[in-house]
């Protein structure tokens, strides 16, 4: 093959020179000297090329590249040029976008990607959102988030999470576990997690008004020790950097009485739905959630602040402060001190016991869970690294909540 | 209707006079130059079914401040994002014979490759080994302070390169090189270095690549042979969290030849094809795992501004599970017209 390479490169030399020095009798020698030299050299030339590939290839077998494993869940394939990939990389902490193409469900998208989430983004194995062309649109959102769930080592906590919250009548994110590909390599089991956003709420009936989202691990009820709610709160709604109606809650919690506050803090916060977060967060030891991972949202037609859960990776562990019956912030503390207030907050607790997220119905969806994602996660070099499989993650998971649920009945008595 | 017309008619009459404005601001100042390219083709990649069309823009102001002190500033658009990019900014300095400082936002000039800028590369695209090298960051753009002496034919055959730099994922880097023209016969030897503390989620690591390379470059020819070894930040921050905590070494190697023919010495035209084959390892310990490049291309140049080229660049590339047959995943073909100024 080589050979005819050469072959053929000669040929078109000859016709070269051909068409350069044609046969007049004229002296071309210097000329055809030089056409020699050059003639000589670029075969060489790319004799060593070829043969330096060819060496190392070593004639082997040539096959078609297999498609990639989907594991039994939908893949979602990125392709980020290489250019691109470096500027992504060298501004992680900036969040800078890079054009990409993702492939999701086999439809094709165009997007803007970046780096996102609180602690992944530190870690090796980083979560995405992406930002779909102006008319594209997936699942009724302009963004999505996909998500590397890094804090939690099971894969269980996503679904069984949110799947928990909708239990109990609040608007949780859609999550879909998948297997994702960064130009063809494996980056191992992710969840496309649907983002709290316009989208989110106009599919739900809603619409955007003040939007807070917690973080930094410090979203507090409460402007003691000198708090500002920009330390804890990030603002994403319709007004830009507006706190205002956040600011008034604060105010509201510090400052009312007791004996006042269900009259004015029900103007302003939609209680019912606290109390069903509160109850679910204690249920699931959605220890993070406290503090850090939920939104707050005011639709202009309820004015009632209601939280939407988020990111569920630290759950069903037990945490020495903030697992117990009463939830762990100021705002809880507030409302459990109205004796109205604990008793409905009780009878959500045994509603939810007792029915619709009973200790079997919630084991129950971890076993879905775990049989659902057990090939992906084994598969997962982040995830299987531990050595410990995800049916054993979800036996364990399953004896702890049994212990927790008798636990938190016991409780309830104290809670009079 | 009438008030539309007039208000349409009123917006492209000041958007005329702005134009016109800005356009004799920034060619009335002599100081400033523009360069720049245009670039409109067709990629097709192996196992995609569809090929893809593509356009983008550079454009480049060169702003004298002094005698001394020059600005940089390179916009890039294209077809894959609807914004204008600032690519790179930066100023440098003349600081003595051969001698400048750089600072700001510019290349990471780890490699012979990074040592140009994408126009005036034989190729299309950066070879496999830098493409592989801008994953994780040991090439590609960031923040940083360079100090350097060029190279002169006539006067000054070594040259040296220091550069800090720090980006965005807090990274900070040291880059070195040296050079001497006609170290061996006439081909320029270039030693690399690269040394950078990555972070990562617990704390840092220190990491580390060398770059040999020959380049040969004359009117008619142009030779570049390449070695380069490293380690992976990305791999062995994940065997360090994960795994036995061994360090993941990389290495590669590249030869290219181009010869360029006149057509039409007149017109500069010119003919040029070109020939790369790469070698890759992304893991030492596993050698066997590799990927080969083996690029076959050419470039037509209608005068010095304008050049057709197409390039066809097959990747060749085992797996850890199978490492007796190879596939073409990720091959590609680029067909480009680029017109420069």
């Amino acid at each position: 093959m080589l050979c005819a390479i050469i072959e053929g490169l000669e040929w078109v030399l000859k016709k070269f020179h051909a068409k350069e020095h044609p046969p007049q009798g004229g002296n071309c020698v210097g000329a055809c000297e030089r056409m020699l030299l050059t003639r000589m050299s670029i075969k060489w030339g790319i004799a060593c090329v070829l043969l330096i590939a060819l060496n190392f290839t070593g004639c082997q077998k040539l096959v078609e590249p297999a498609g990639l494993e989907d594991y039994g869940l939908p893949k979602v394939e990125l392709t980020i040029a290489h250019d691109e990939l470096a500027t992504l990389n060298s501004h992680v902490y900036v969040r800078r976008e890079v054009p990409g193409r993702v492939v999701i469900e086999g439809k094709r998208y165009n997007v803007l990607v970046r780096y996102s989430g609180q602690t992944s983004i530190n870690r090796l194995k980083k979560s995405f959102t992406f930002a779909f062309e102006e008319s594209r649109q997936y699942r009724g959102h302009r963004n999505y988030v996909l998500s590397a769930q890094t804090g939690d080592p099971t894969a269980l906590n996503p679904a069984a999470g949110f799947w928990a919250f909708a239990q109990a009548g609040l608007h949780a994110p859609e999550v879909q576990p998948v297997a994702c590909y960064l130009n063809r390599e494996s980056l191992g089991l992710y969840f496309l997690i649907e983002p709290i956003d316009e989208d989110f709420f106009r599919k739900r009936g809603q619409s955007l008004g003040s939007l807070y989202e917690a973080a930094n691990a410090n979203a507090q009820f409460t402007f003691g020790n000198g708090y500002d709610v920009r330390l804890g709160f990030e603002s994403r709604g319709e007004r830009e950097d507006f706190f205002g109606d956040l600011e008034r809650l604060l105010v509201l919690l510090d400052e009312t009485p007791a004996e006042s506050l269900p009259a004015r803090i029900e103007r302003l916060l939609d209680v019912e739905n606290y109390l069903r977060y509160l109850a679910v967060s204690v249920l699931i030891h959605n220890w993070d959630g406290y503090f850090n991972n939920f939104r707050l949202h005011r639709d202009p037609r309820i004015g009632k602040f209601q939280f939407v859960p988020w990111d569920m990776d630290h759950i069903l562990t037990m945490h020495p402060t903030r697992s117990n019956i009463r939830g762990a912030n100021k705002l809880s503390e507030r409302l459990l001190a109205n004796a109205g207030y604990r008793a409905r907050y009780r009878a959500i607790l045994t509603e939810l016991l007792d029915e619709r997220l009973a200790v079997e119905e919630l084991n129950a969806q971890l076993d879905a869970t775990a049989q659902r994602l057990a090939p992906a996660h084994e598969a997962d070099r982040f995830l299987s690294a531990g050595g410990i499989s995800i049916f054993e993650h979800a036996r364990r998971v399953q004896e702890f909540n049994r212990a927790w649920y008798i636990k938190i009945r016991e409780d309830l008595e104290n809670l009079k | 209707m009438k008030l539309h017309l007039l208000r349409i008619c009123s917006i492209s009459c000041r958007a005329f006079i702005l134009l016109l404005g800005s356009s004799a601001l920034l060619f009335g100042q002599e100081k400033t130059e523009l360069s720049g390219w245009i670039r409109a083709g067709l990629s097709k990649v192996y196992e995609e079914r569809a090929s893809a069309s593509f356009y983008a823009a550079k454009l480049q102001y060169e702003i004298k401040l002094g005698k001394s002190l020059e600005a940089q500033i390179d916009l890039r658009g294209a077809s894959t994002r609807h914004e204008i990019e600032l690519r790179e900014a930066y100023f440098t300095a003349d600081v003595g014979t051969g001698l400048n400082v750089d600072f700001g936002q510019h290349k990471k000039r780890f490699g012979l490759e990074y040592q140009k800028s994408k126009e005036n590369l034989r190729t299309l695209e950066r070879t496999l080994l830098y493409r592989y090298l801008e994953s994780f960051g040991f090439a590609g753009r960031e923040l940083n302070f360079r100090y350097y002496r060029t190279t002169r034919a006539d006067k000054r055959p070594s040259g040296y390169s220091f550069s800090l730099g720090y980006n965005e994922a807090h990274d900070l880097n040291l880059i070195a090189r040296w050079q001497r023209l006609r170290a061996a016969g006439s081909f320029t030897l270039g030693l690399n270095g690269i040394w950078q503390r990555d972070q990562k989620d617990n704390g840092a690591q220190m990491v580390s690549g060398f770059g040999l390379d020959l380049s040969r470059d004359t009117e008619a020819h142009h030779v570049e042979l390449e070695a380069l070894v490293g380690q992976d930040p990305f791999q062995s921050e994940f065997e360090a969290d994960f795994g036995a905590g061994r360090k993941v070494y990389f290495a590669g190697g590249k030869a290219l030849y181009s010869h360029r023919f006149v057509l039409q010495a007149s017109a500069a035209r010119a003919f040029e094809p070109v020939a790369v084959a790469s070698f890759l390892a992304k893991d030492v310990g596993r050698f066997e795992v590799n990927t080969i490049e083996v690029l076959a291309g050419a470039n037509y140049w209608f005068s010095p501004y304008a050049r057709l080229s197409g390039n066809a660049d097959f990747l060749l590339s085992n797996s850890p599970g199978n490492t007796s047959a190879r596939t073409l995943a990720g091959s590609n073909f680029i067909l480009q017209m680029e017109v420069r100024w």
